[in-house]
Protein backbone atom coordinates (compact mmCIF):
# COMPACT_ATOMS: atom_id res chain seq x y z
CA UNK A 1 0.00 0.00 0.00
CA UNK A 2 1.44 3.31 -0.60
CA UNK A 3 2.06 5.53 1.95
CA UNK A 4 0.26 8.89 2.41
CA UNK A 5 1.63 11.74 0.60
CA UNK A 6 3.46 14.25 3.50
CA UNK A 7 0.81 16.62 4.87
CA UNK A 8 1.56 20.16 5.41
CA UNK A 9 2.97 20.85 8.90
CA UNK A 10 0.83 23.97 9.22
CA UNK A 11 -2.59 22.06 8.57
CA UNK A 12 -1.56 18.90 10.43
CA UNK A 13 -0.30 21.46 13.86
CA UNK A 14 -4.17 23.16 13.25
CA UNK A 15 -5.91 19.93 13.39
CA UNK A 16 -3.88 18.63 16.30
CA UNK A 17 -4.41 22.42 18.15
CA UNK A 18 -8.24 22.67 17.18
CA UNK A 19 -9.47 19.11 18.54
CA UNK A 20 -7.07 18.84 21.27
CA UNK A 21 -9.18 20.27 24.38
CA UNK A 22 -12.17 18.02 22.81
CA UNK A 23 -9.91 15.22 22.99
CA UNK A 24 -8.72 16.04 26.45
CA UNK A 25 -12.44 16.38 28.16
CA UNK A 26 -13.22 13.22 26.29
CA UNK A 27 -10.73 11.14 27.62
CA UNK A 28 -10.92 12.43 31.35
CA UNK A 29 -13.81 10.26 31.62
CA UNK A 30 -11.64 7.02 31.28
CA UNK A 31 -8.32 8.54 32.80
CA UNK A 32 -7.03 10.25 34.91
CA UNK A 33 -5.68 14.18 33.49
CA UNK A 34 -2.24 13.30 32.99
CA UNK A 35 -2.93 10.27 31.37
CA UNK A 36 -5.38 11.88 29.40
CA UNK A 37 -2.22 14.74 28.40
CA UNK A 38 -0.35 11.16 27.66
CA UNK A 39 -3.35 9.60 25.74
CA UNK A 40 -3.74 12.31 23.80
CA UNK A 41 0.13 13.02 22.91
CA UNK A 42 0.30 9.49 21.49
CA UNK A 43 -2.62 9.85 19.53
CA UNK A 44 -0.91 12.48 18.23
CA UNK A 45 1.89 10.82 17.49
CA UNK A 46 0.07 8.47 15.94
CA UNK A 47 -1.34 9.96 13.68
CA UNK A 48 1.33 11.05 12.64
CA UNK A 49 2.50 7.79 10.15
CA UNK A 50 -0.90 6.86 9.77
CA UNK A 51 -2.76 7.12 6.26
CA UNK A 52 -5.57 8.61 7.49
CA UNK A 53 -3.76 11.78 6.89
CA UNK A 54 -4.27 12.06 3.39
CA UNK A 55 -7.90 12.17 4.25
CA UNK A 56 -10.32 15.11 4.67
CA UNK A 57 -9.82 17.07 7.99
CA UNK A 58 -13.23 15.75 9.63
CA UNK A 59 -12.10 12.11 9.27
CA UNK A 60 -8.59 12.65 10.92
CA UNK A 61 -10.80 14.42 13.70
CA UNK A 62 -12.90 11.20 14.09
CA UNK A 63 -9.85 9.13 13.70
CA UNK A 64 -8.34 11.03 16.70
CA UNK A 65 -11.23 10.51 18.60
CA UNK A 66 -11.72 6.53 18.34
CA UNK A 67 -7.79 6.13 18.95
CA UNK A 68 -7.97 8.25 21.75
CA UNK A 69 -10.60 6.71 23.24
CA UNK A 70 -9.30 3.34 22.59
CA UNK A 71 -5.80 4.18 24.02
CA UNK A 72 -7.79 5.58 26.86
CA UNK A 73 -9.20 2.38 27.75
CA UNK A 74 -5.99 -0.22 27.15
CA UNK A 75 -4.01 1.96 30.11
CA UNK A 76 -7.21 2.36 32.32
CA UNK A 77 -6.95 -1.51 32.17
CA UNK A 78 -3.88 -1.43 34.04
CA UNK A 79 -4.35 -2.38 37.49
CA UNK A 80 -1.58 -0.49 38.60
CA UNK A 81 -2.01 2.72 36.65
CA UNK A 82 -5.14 2.80 38.19
CA UNK A 83 -3.57 2.48 41.31
CA UNK A 84 -0.69 5.21 40.61
CA UNK A 85 -3.57 7.64 39.15
CA UNK A 86 -5.34 7.86 42.08
CA UNK A 87 -1.68 8.74 44.06
CA UNK A 88 -1.23 11.36 41.01
CA UNK A 89 -4.48 13.13 40.97
CA UNK A 90 -4.15 16.08 42.57
CA UNK A 91 -7.37 16.63 43.68
CA UNK A 92 -8.19 18.37 46.66
CA UNK A 93 -8.89 16.22 49.95
CA UNK A 94 -12.47 15.61 49.52
CA UNK A 95 -15.00 17.30 52.14
CA UNK A 96 -16.77 13.54 52.89
CA UNK A 97 -13.59 11.01 52.41
CA UNK A 98 -16.28 8.27 53.01
CA UNK A 99 -18.71 9.73 50.30
CA UNK A 100 -16.12 10.00 48.18
CA UNK A 101 -14.79 6.63 48.68
CA UNK A 102 -17.98 5.25 47.67
CA UNK A 103 -18.44 7.61 44.30
CA UNK A 104 -14.81 6.45 43.47
CA UNK A 105 -16.22 3.39 43.55
CA UNK A 106 -18.96 3.71 41.90
CA UNK A 107 -16.98 5.11 39.00
CA UNK A 108 -14.93 2.51 38.55
CA UNK A 109 -17.84 0.39 37.94
CA UNK A 110 -19.15 2.48 35.08
CA UNK A 111 -15.57 1.98 33.57
CA UNK A 112 -15.45 -1.37 34.33
CA UNK A 113 -19.38 -1.87 32.57
CA UNK A 114 -18.00 0.55 29.26
CA UNK A 115 -14.87 -2.07 28.90
CA UNK A 116 -17.34 -4.86 28.77
CA UNK A 117 -19.17 -3.69 25.73
CA UNK A 118 -17.89 -3.75 22.31
CA UNK A 119 -16.02 -1.07 21.20
CA UNK A 120 -18.29 1.17 19.25
CA UNK A 121 -20.86 0.78 21.63
CA UNK A 122 -18.57 2.27 24.60
CA UNK A 123 -17.66 4.84 22.12
CA UNK A 124 -21.18 5.39 20.98
CA UNK A 125 -22.20 6.13 24.78
CA UNK A 126 -19.08 8.21 25.50
CA UNK A 127 -19.42 10.49 22.67
CA UNK A 128 -23.42 10.84 23.01
CA UNK A 129 -22.90 11.78 26.29
CA UNK A 130 -19.98 14.40 25.56
CA UNK A 131 -22.47 15.98 23.38
CA UNK A 132 -21.58 14.79 20.15
CA UNK A 133 -23.93 14.84 17.28
CA UNK A 134 -24.89 11.49 15.56
CA UNK A 135 -22.88 12.90 12.29
CA UNK A 136 -20.15 13.00 14.33
CA UNK A 137 -20.59 9.69 16.06
CA UNK A 138 -21.60 8.14 12.43
CA UNK A 139 -17.73 9.32 11.39
CA UNK A 140 -15.92 8.36 14.80
CA UNK A 141 -17.56 4.74 14.25
CA UNK A 142 -17.02 4.84 10.25
CA UNK A 143 -21.08 3.81 10.31
CA UNK A 144 -23.82 5.58 8.34
CA UNK A 145 -25.48 7.89 10.61
CA UNK A 146 -28.87 5.97 10.12
CA UNK A 147 -27.03 3.41 12.02
CA UNK A 148 -26.07 5.57 15.08
CA UNK A 149 -29.76 4.92 16.79
CA UNK A 150 -29.68 1.87 16.59
CA UNK A 151 -26.49 1.42 17.82
CA UNK A 152 -27.06 3.97 21.00
CA UNK A 153 -30.44 2.17 21.60
CA UNK A 154 -28.00 -1.66 21.85
CA UNK A 155 -25.33 0.21 23.51
CA UNK A 156 -27.83 1.46 26.24
CA UNK A 157 -29.18 -1.87 26.94
CA UNK A 158 -26.10 -3.37 27.05
CA UNK A 159 -24.84 -0.83 29.66
CA UNK A 160 -27.65 -0.91 31.51
CA UNK A 161 -28.03 -5.08 31.54
CA UNK A 162 -24.35 -4.90 33.11
CA UNK A 163 -24.55 -2.05 34.98
CA UNK A 164 -27.30 -3.86 36.82
CA UNK A 165 -25.55 -6.82 36.76
CA UNK A 166 -22.32 -5.37 38.82
CA UNK A 167 -23.91 -2.99 40.59
CA UNK A 168 -27.35 -3.78 41.80
CA UNK A 169 -30.10 -1.20 42.90
CA UNK A 170 -33.69 -2.32 44.78
CA UNK A 171 -34.93 1.29 43.34
CA UNK A 172 -34.36 -0.28 39.86
CA UNK A 173 -36.44 -3.13 39.58
CA UNK A 174 -39.15 -1.79 38.72
CA UNK A 175 -37.61 -0.03 35.92
CA UNK A 176 -38.37 -3.14 33.82
CA UNK A 177 -42.22 -3.00 33.80
CA UNK A 178 -41.61 1.19 33.61
CA UNK A 179 -42.73 0.67 29.69
CA UNK A 180 -46.21 -0.57 30.49
CA UNK A 181 -48.02 2.45 30.14
CA UNK A 182 -49.89 3.81 33.69
CA UNK B 1 -47.24 12.16 5.75
CA UNK B 2 -48.17 9.52 7.62
CA UNK B 3 -46.08 6.23 8.41
CA UNK B 4 -47.81 2.94 7.37
CA UNK B 5 -45.36 0.51 9.36
CA UNK B 6 -43.56 1.12 12.92
CA UNK B 7 -40.04 2.62 12.58
CA UNK B 8 -37.43 0.60 13.98
CA UNK B 9 -35.79 0.82 17.43
CA UNK B 10 -32.90 3.20 15.93
CA UNK B 11 -35.05 5.22 14.15
CA UNK B 12 -37.06 5.65 17.67
CA UNK B 13 -33.77 6.41 19.36
CA UNK B 14 -32.99 9.06 17.27
CA UNK B 15 -36.21 10.16 17.38
CA UNK B 16 -35.60 10.50 21.30
CA UNK B 17 -32.52 12.82 20.46
CA UNK B 18 -34.18 14.82 17.81
CA UNK B 19 -31.72 13.38 15.60
CA UNK B 20 -34.10 11.75 13.44
CA UNK B 21 -35.17 13.20 9.65
CA UNK B 22 -39.06 14.17 10.17
CA UNK B 23 -39.56 14.30 13.49
CA UNK B 24 -42.82 15.67 12.83
CA UNK B 25 -44.09 12.57 10.78
CA UNK B 26 -42.52 10.47 13.33
CA UNK B 27 -44.16 12.12 16.23
CA UNK B 28 -47.51 11.51 14.71
CA UNK B 29 -46.87 7.99 14.52
CA UNK B 30 -45.79 7.63 18.27
CA UNK B 31 -48.38 9.65 19.78
CA UNK B 32 -50.82 7.18 17.71
CA UNK B 33 -49.18 3.81 18.26
CA UNK B 34 -49.50 2.09 21.73
CA UNK B 35 -46.32 -0.10 20.49
CA UNK B 36 -44.16 2.35 19.76
CA UNK B 37 -45.00 4.82 22.70
CA UNK B 38 -43.62 1.75 24.84
CA UNK B 39 -40.18 1.04 23.03
CA UNK B 40 -39.97 5.25 23.06
CA UNK B 41 -40.60 5.01 27.20
CA UNK B 42 -38.21 1.77 27.35
CA UNK B 43 -35.48 3.80 25.33
CA UNK B 44 -35.87 7.17 27.25
CA UNK B 45 -35.42 4.56 30.40
CA UNK B 46 -32.40 2.97 28.92
CA UNK B 47 -31.11 6.50 28.03
CA UNK B 48 -31.55 8.10 31.42
CA UNK B 49 -30.23 5.03 32.86
CA UNK B 50 -26.90 5.35 30.99
CA UNK B 51 -26.89 9.14 31.22
CA UNK B 52 -26.76 8.99 34.98
CA UNK B 53 -23.69 6.54 34.99
CA UNK B 54 -21.91 8.48 32.82
CA UNK B 55 -22.30 11.31 34.77
CA UNK B 56 -20.45 9.76 37.52
CA UNK B 57 -17.46 10.25 35.31
CA UNK B 58 -17.75 13.78 34.73
CA UNK B 59 -17.80 14.04 38.36
CA UNK B 60 -14.45 12.80 38.63
CA UNK B 61 -13.74 15.48 36.02
CA UNK B 62 -15.90 18.08 38.51
CA UNK B 63 -13.35 17.13 40.85
CA UNK B 64 -15.55 16.95 44.68
CA UNK B 65 -18.36 18.95 44.84
CA UNK B 66 -19.98 20.98 42.25
CA UNK B 67 -18.96 24.42 40.66
CA UNK B 68 -17.85 26.84 37.93
CA UNK B 69 -17.68 28.45 34.92
CA UNK B 70 -17.26 26.69 31.71
CA UNK B 71 -13.51 25.65 31.63
CA UNK B 72 -12.50 28.18 28.59
CA UNK B 73 -8.58 27.66 30.48
CA UNK B 74 -8.16 24.84 28.48
CA UNK B 75 -8.41 26.69 25.11
CA UNK B 76 -6.27 29.06 26.83
CA UNK B 77 -3.33 27.37 24.53
CA UNK B 78 -5.54 27.42 21.26
CA UNK B 79 -5.06 31.47 19.94
CA UNK B 80 -7.44 30.82 17.00
CA UNK B 81 -10.59 30.66 19.20
CA UNK B 82 -8.76 32.25 22.64
CA UNK B 83 -10.04 35.75 22.60
CA UNK B 84 -13.51 34.72 20.90
CA UNK B 85 -14.49 32.08 23.55
CA UNK B 86 -12.99 33.70 26.73
CA UNK B 87 -14.99 36.81 24.88
CA UNK B 88 -18.33 34.58 25.64
CA UNK B 89 -17.24 33.46 28.88
CA UNK B 90 -17.01 37.44 29.91
CA UNK B 91 -20.74 37.87 30.41
CA UNK B 92 -19.64 36.42 33.65
CA UNK B 93 -22.35 33.76 34.53
CA UNK B 94 -25.05 35.86 32.49
CA UNK B 95 -23.72 33.69 29.55
CA UNK B 96 -23.82 30.40 31.11
CA UNK B 97 -26.87 30.97 32.92
CA UNK B 98 -28.52 30.72 29.23
CA UNK B 99 -29.32 26.97 29.89
CA UNK B 100 -30.82 27.18 32.76
CA UNK B 101 -32.56 30.51 32.69
CA UNK B 102 -34.70 28.19 29.86
CA UNK B 103 -35.91 25.72 32.67
CA UNK B 104 -36.52 28.09 35.26
CA UNK B 105 -38.56 30.69 36.13
CA UNK B 106 -36.94 32.41 39.39
CA UNK B 107 -39.04 33.46 42.24
CA UNK B 108 -39.88 36.83 42.91
CA UNK B 109 -41.78 39.62 43.52
CA UNK B 110 -45.38 39.86 41.92
CA UNK B 111 -46.21 43.31 40.87
CA UNK B 112 -48.44 44.85 38.52
CA UNK B 113 -50.85 42.87 39.74
CA UNK B 114 -49.54 39.81 39.23
CA UNK B 115 -48.57 39.95 35.89
CA UNK B 116 -44.62 40.34 35.76
CA UNK B 117 -42.52 38.69 38.47
CA UNK B 118 -39.02 39.65 38.57
CA UNK B 119 -35.86 37.85 39.84
CA UNK B 120 -32.57 39.93 40.52
CA UNK B 121 -29.64 37.85 41.10
CA UNK B 122 -27.91 38.17 44.18
CA UNK B 123 -25.50 35.26 44.31
CA UNK B 124 -24.62 32.39 42.36
CA UNK B 125 -24.73 28.82 43.07
CA UNK B 126 -23.55 26.10 40.59
CA UNK B 127 -25.45 23.31 38.83
CA UNK B 128 -23.89 20.64 37.13
CA UNK B 129 -24.90 19.54 34.08
CA UNK B 130 -23.17 17.83 31.05
CA UNK B 131 -23.14 18.87 27.34
CA UNK B 132 -25.57 16.43 26.27
CA UNK B 133 -28.18 17.39 28.79
CA UNK B 134 -27.21 20.43 27.94
CA UNK B 135 -28.58 19.66 23.86
CA UNK B 136 -31.22 18.02 25.95
CA UNK B 137 -33.02 20.66 27.70
CA UNK B 138 -32.76 23.07 23.96
CA UNK B 139 -34.43 20.90 22.33
CA UNK B 140 -36.81 20.44 24.96
CA UNK B 141 -37.76 24.08 25.23
CA UNK B 142 -38.02 24.41 21.74
CA UNK B 143 -40.84 22.07 22.02
CA UNK B 144 -42.77 24.12 23.97
CA UNK B 145 -42.59 27.85 22.51
CA UNK B 146 -40.92 30.25 20.62
CA UNK B 147 -37.60 32.39 21.16
CA UNK B 148 -36.83 35.69 20.58
CA UNK B 149 -33.67 37.50 20.88
CA UNK B 150 -30.27 35.98 21.26
CA UNK B 151 -27.60 36.83 23.83
CA UNK B 152 -24.98 39.22 22.42
CA UNK B 153 -21.38 38.01 22.33
CA UNK B 154 -19.71 40.20 20.35
CA UNK B 155 -17.65 42.88 22.40
CA UNK B 156 -16.58 45.85 21.15
CA UNK B 157 -12.95 47.38 21.79
CA UNK B 158 -12.73 50.53 23.55
CA UNK B 159 -9.73 52.87 24.64
CA UNK B 160 -9.66 52.66 28.31
CA UNK B 161 -11.08 51.37 31.67
CA UNK B 162 -12.63 55.20 31.95
CA UNK B 163 -14.29 54.79 28.80
CA UNK B 164 -15.97 51.66 29.70
CA UNK B 165 -17.11 52.69 33.13
CA UNK B 166 -19.11 55.40 31.30
CA UNK B 167 -20.57 52.85 29.67
CA UNK B 168 -21.91 50.92 32.89
CA UNK B 169 -23.17 51.33 36.06
CA UNK B 170 -21.89 49.24 38.06
CA UNK B 171 -17.99 49.47 39.37
CA UNK B 172 -15.62 47.70 36.45
CA UNK B 173 -13.07 45.38 38.99
CA UNK B 174 -9.04 46.33 38.63
CA UNK B 175 -6.16 44.22 39.65
CA UNK B 176 -3.69 45.99 41.89
CA UNK B 177 -0.08 45.70 39.45
CA UNK B 178 1.60 44.15 42.60
CA UNK B 179 -0.87 41.10 42.27
CA UNK B 180 -0.24 40.36 38.56
CA UNK B 181 2.03 37.47 37.78
CA UNK B 182 5.75 38.60 36.59
CA UNK B 183 5.64 39.40 32.93
CA UNK B 184 2.19 40.45 33.02
CA UNK B 185 1.74 44.27 31.30
CA UNK B 186 -0.37 46.67 33.78
CA UNK B 187 -2.41 48.30 31.23
CA UNK B 188 -4.98 45.82 29.49
CA UNK B 189 -6.95 45.86 26.22
CA UNK B 190 -10.48 46.77 27.29
CA UNK B 191 -13.76 45.53 25.52
CA UNK B 192 -17.73 45.80 25.98
CA UNK B 193 -20.25 43.79 26.11
CA UNK B 194 -23.99 45.43 25.80
CA UNK B 195 -26.56 44.22 27.48
CA UNK B 196 -29.05 41.69 25.52
CA UNK B 197 -31.70 39.79 25.92
CA UNK B 198 -33.81 36.31 25.17
CA UNK B 199 -37.88 36.12 25.49
CA UNK B 200 -39.80 32.64 25.38
CA UNK B 201 -43.21 32.53 24.53
CA UNK B 202 -44.62 30.15 25.92
CA UNK B 203 -47.40 27.91 23.56
CA UNK B 204 -49.83 25.74 25.34
CA UNK B 205 -51.15 23.83 22.10
CA UNK B 206 -47.46 22.95 21.27
CA UNK B 207 -46.34 22.00 24.43
CA UNK B 208 -49.40 19.79 24.59
CA UNK B 209 -48.64 18.17 21.44
CA UNK B 210 -45.03 17.97 22.98
CA UNK B 211 -46.16 15.64 26.28
CA UNK B 212 -48.42 13.63 24.25
CA UNK B 213 -45.87 12.57 22.00
CA UNK B 214 -43.95 11.55 25.02
CA UNK B 215 -46.33 9.84 26.80
CA UNK B 216 -46.20 12.27 29.63
CA UNK B 217 -48.80 12.60 32.35
CA UNK B 218 -47.58 16.08 33.56
CA UNK B 219 -50.54 18.66 32.20
CA UNK B 220 -50.25 21.95 30.87
CA UNK B 221 -50.65 24.73 33.23
CA UNK B 222 -53.87 26.51 32.92
CA UNK B 223 -52.19 29.87 31.48
CA UNK B 224 -49.53 29.04 29.98
CA UNK B 225 -50.39 29.92 26.30
CA UNK B 226 -48.59 33.42 25.77
CA UNK B 227 -47.20 33.29 28.92
CA UNK B 228 -43.63 34.89 28.48
CA UNK B 229 -39.96 34.60 29.87
CA UNK B 230 -38.04 37.31 30.10
CA UNK B 231 -34.27 36.65 30.77
CA UNK B 232 -32.28 39.57 30.33
CA UNK B 233 -28.24 39.55 30.18
CA UNK B 234 -26.26 42.49 31.53
CA UNK B 235 -23.27 44.49 30.07
CA UNK B 236 -19.80 43.55 30.86
CA UNK B 237 -16.63 44.79 30.79
CA UNK B 238 -13.68 42.78 30.30
CA UNK B 239 -9.72 43.43 30.75
CA UNK B 240 -7.51 41.40 29.10
CA UNK B 241 -3.61 41.72 31.00
CA UNK B 242 -1.48 40.17 28.15
CA UNK B 243 1.82 37.95 29.62
CA UNK B 244 5.01 36.10 28.25
CA UNK B 245 3.59 33.43 25.06
CA UNK B 246 0.10 33.27 25.22
CA UNK B 247 -0.21 33.58 28.66
CA UNK B 248 -3.62 36.11 30.19
CA UNK B 249 -5.70 37.40 32.66
CA UNK B 250 -8.70 38.71 31.89
CA UNK B 251 -10.57 40.47 34.51
CA UNK B 252 -14.44 40.56 33.91
CA UNK B 253 -17.04 42.76 35.83
CA UNK B 254 -20.84 42.51 34.54
CA UNK B 255 -24.05 43.25 35.62
CA UNK B 256 -26.71 41.12 37.34
CA UNK B 257 -28.68 38.72 35.87
CA UNK B 258 -32.78 39.55 35.67
CA UNK B 259 -35.33 37.19 34.79
CA UNK B 260 -39.08 38.04 34.62
CA UNK B 261 -42.28 36.66 33.34
CA UNK B 262 -45.14 38.58 31.73
CA UNK B 263 -48.22 36.75 31.92
CA UNK B 264 -51.24 35.46 34.21
CA UNK B 265 -49.43 31.99 35.72
CA UNK B 266 -48.23 32.26 38.72
CA UNK B 267 -44.29 31.73 38.90
CA UNK B 268 -43.97 28.63 40.69
CA UNK B 269 -46.45 26.90 39.14
CA UNK B 270 -44.67 27.66 36.20
CA UNK B 271 -40.98 26.35 37.17
CA UNK B 272 -42.56 23.35 38.55
CA UNK B 273 -44.20 22.45 35.27
CA UNK B 274 -40.95 23.40 33.60
CA UNK B 275 -38.88 21.28 35.38
CA UNK B 276 -41.01 18.43 35.42
CA UNK B 277 -41.33 18.28 31.71
CA UNK B 278 -40.06 14.95 29.95
CA UNK B 279 -36.33 15.58 28.60
CA UNK B 280 -35.44 17.80 31.46
CA UNK B 281 -32.43 15.63 32.74
CA UNK B 282 -33.66 14.57 36.41
CA UNK B 283 -29.63 14.75 37.85
CA UNK B 284 -30.53 18.92 36.89
CA UNK B 285 -34.18 19.09 38.12
CA UNK B 286 -32.57 17.33 41.46
CA UNK B 287 -30.05 20.09 42.23
CA UNK B 288 -32.26 22.82 41.10
CA UNK B 289 -34.64 21.55 44.01
CA UNK B 290 -31.64 22.54 46.40
CA UNK B 291 -31.16 26.08 44.71
CA UNK B 292 -33.08 28.56 46.89
CA UNK B 293 -34.37 30.63 44.14
CA UNK B 294 -36.62 33.31 46.14
CA UNK B 295 -33.59 34.76 48.17
CA UNK B 296 -31.76 35.66 44.17
CA UNK B 297 -29.64 32.60 43.98
CA UNK B 298 -28.55 32.25 40.07
CA UNK B 299 -28.49 28.49 39.24
CA UNK B 300 -25.04 28.58 37.22
CA UNK B 301 -25.02 25.66 35.16
CA UNK B 302 -21.53 24.02 34.90
CA UNK B 303 -20.76 22.20 31.84
CA UNK B 304 -18.91 19.19 33.31
CA UNK B 305 -17.48 17.51 30.49
CA UNK B 306 -15.53 20.57 29.74
CA UNK B 307 -14.83 22.01 33.38
CA UNK B 308 -13.81 21.21 36.90
CA UNK B 309 -13.95 22.89 40.00
CA UNK B 310 -15.31 23.49 43.02
CA UNK B 311 -16.65 25.87 45.36
CA UNK B 312 -14.52 28.51 47.74
CA UNK B 313 -15.18 32.14 48.94
CA UNK B 314 -13.57 35.72 47.48
CA UNK B 315 -13.27 38.40 50.32
CA UNK B 316 -16.89 36.64 51.75
CA UNK B 317 -18.55 36.21 48.82
CA UNK B 318 -19.55 32.33 47.35
CA UNK B 319 -17.55 32.06 44.60
CA UNK B 320 -16.80 29.01 42.03
CA UNK B 321 -13.37 28.17 41.48
CA UNK B 322 -12.47 26.07 38.21
CA UNK B 323 -9.28 24.68 37.82
CA UNK B 324 -7.64 23.28 34.43
CA UNK B 325 -4.80 20.58 35.62
CA UNK B 326 -1.62 22.82 33.69
CA UNK B 327 -3.60 25.27 32.04
CA UNK B 328 -5.35 27.51 33.63
CA UNK B 329 -8.09 28.74 36.56
CA UNK B 330 -11.04 30.83 36.70
CA UNK B 331 -13.13 32.03 39.27
CA UNK B 332 -16.48 34.11 39.46
CA UNK B 333 -18.58 35.68 42.32
CA UNK B 334 -21.40 38.03 42.54
CA UNK B 335 -21.50 40.64 44.74
CA UNK B 336 -24.00 44.09 45.41
CA UNK B 337 -24.94 44.75 41.83
CA UNK B 338 -21.80 43.06 39.98
CA UNK B 339 -20.65 39.73 38.83
CA UNK B 340 -16.70 39.85 38.91
CA UNK B 341 -14.76 36.68 37.45
CA UNK B 342 -11.33 36.95 37.07
CA UNK B 343 -9.41 33.82 34.15
CA UNK B 344 -5.73 33.67 33.42
CA UNK B 345 -3.86 30.75 32.07
CA UNK B 346 -2.02 30.53 35.72
CA UNK B 347 -2.61 28.64 38.92
CA UNK B 348 -5.29 28.69 40.97
CA UNK B 349 -3.41 30.65 43.75
CA UNK B 350 -2.08 33.52 41.15
CA UNK B 351 -5.93 33.70 39.80
CA UNK B 352 -7.33 33.73 43.56
CA UNK B 353 -4.62 36.58 44.80
CA UNK B 354 -5.66 38.88 41.98
CA UNK B 355 -9.36 37.79 42.80
CA UNK B 356 -9.18 38.99 46.34
CA UNK B 357 -7.40 41.93 45.58
CA UNK B 358 -9.33 43.51 42.83
CA UNK B 359 -9.99 47.32 43.38
CA UNK B 360 -13.31 48.47 42.98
Amino acid sequence: MASAAPMPPLRLESIMRSARSSLLALVRRVVDHAEAEDVVQEAFVRLTNDPVLARPDGEITAWLRRTSLNLAFNRARDVGRWRARTERAEMPEPADPAAEAIRSEERATVRAVLDELPEKQRTSLLLRHAGYSYLEIAATLDIAPGSVGTTLARAERAFKDHYLQAHPRPDQENDNDADDLS
Amino acid sequence: MTLMTCPDEGTLRAFLDRADDDHATLAAHVRGCLDCRRTVRTLRLNADSVSSALALLDDEIAVPVVAGVPDRSSEAIDPPVRKRRWGRLATGAAAVALTVGLVVTPAGQAVAGGFLNLFHSRSVAAVTLTSSDASQVAGVMSQLGVTAGTPSTDFATLSSVAEAQGKVAFQIATPRASDLPAGVASTPSVRYLPKSSLTVTFDAAKTAAYLQSTNSKVQVPAGLDGEKLVLNFPDAVALTYSGSGQNEIMVVSAGAFEASTVGPLDVAGLRDFLVNVPGVPTSLTSQLGSVDLTSGVLPVPIPVDQVSGTKTTVNGHDAILVVSSGLGAGVVWQSTNRITGVIGSYSSDAVLKIAKGLNG
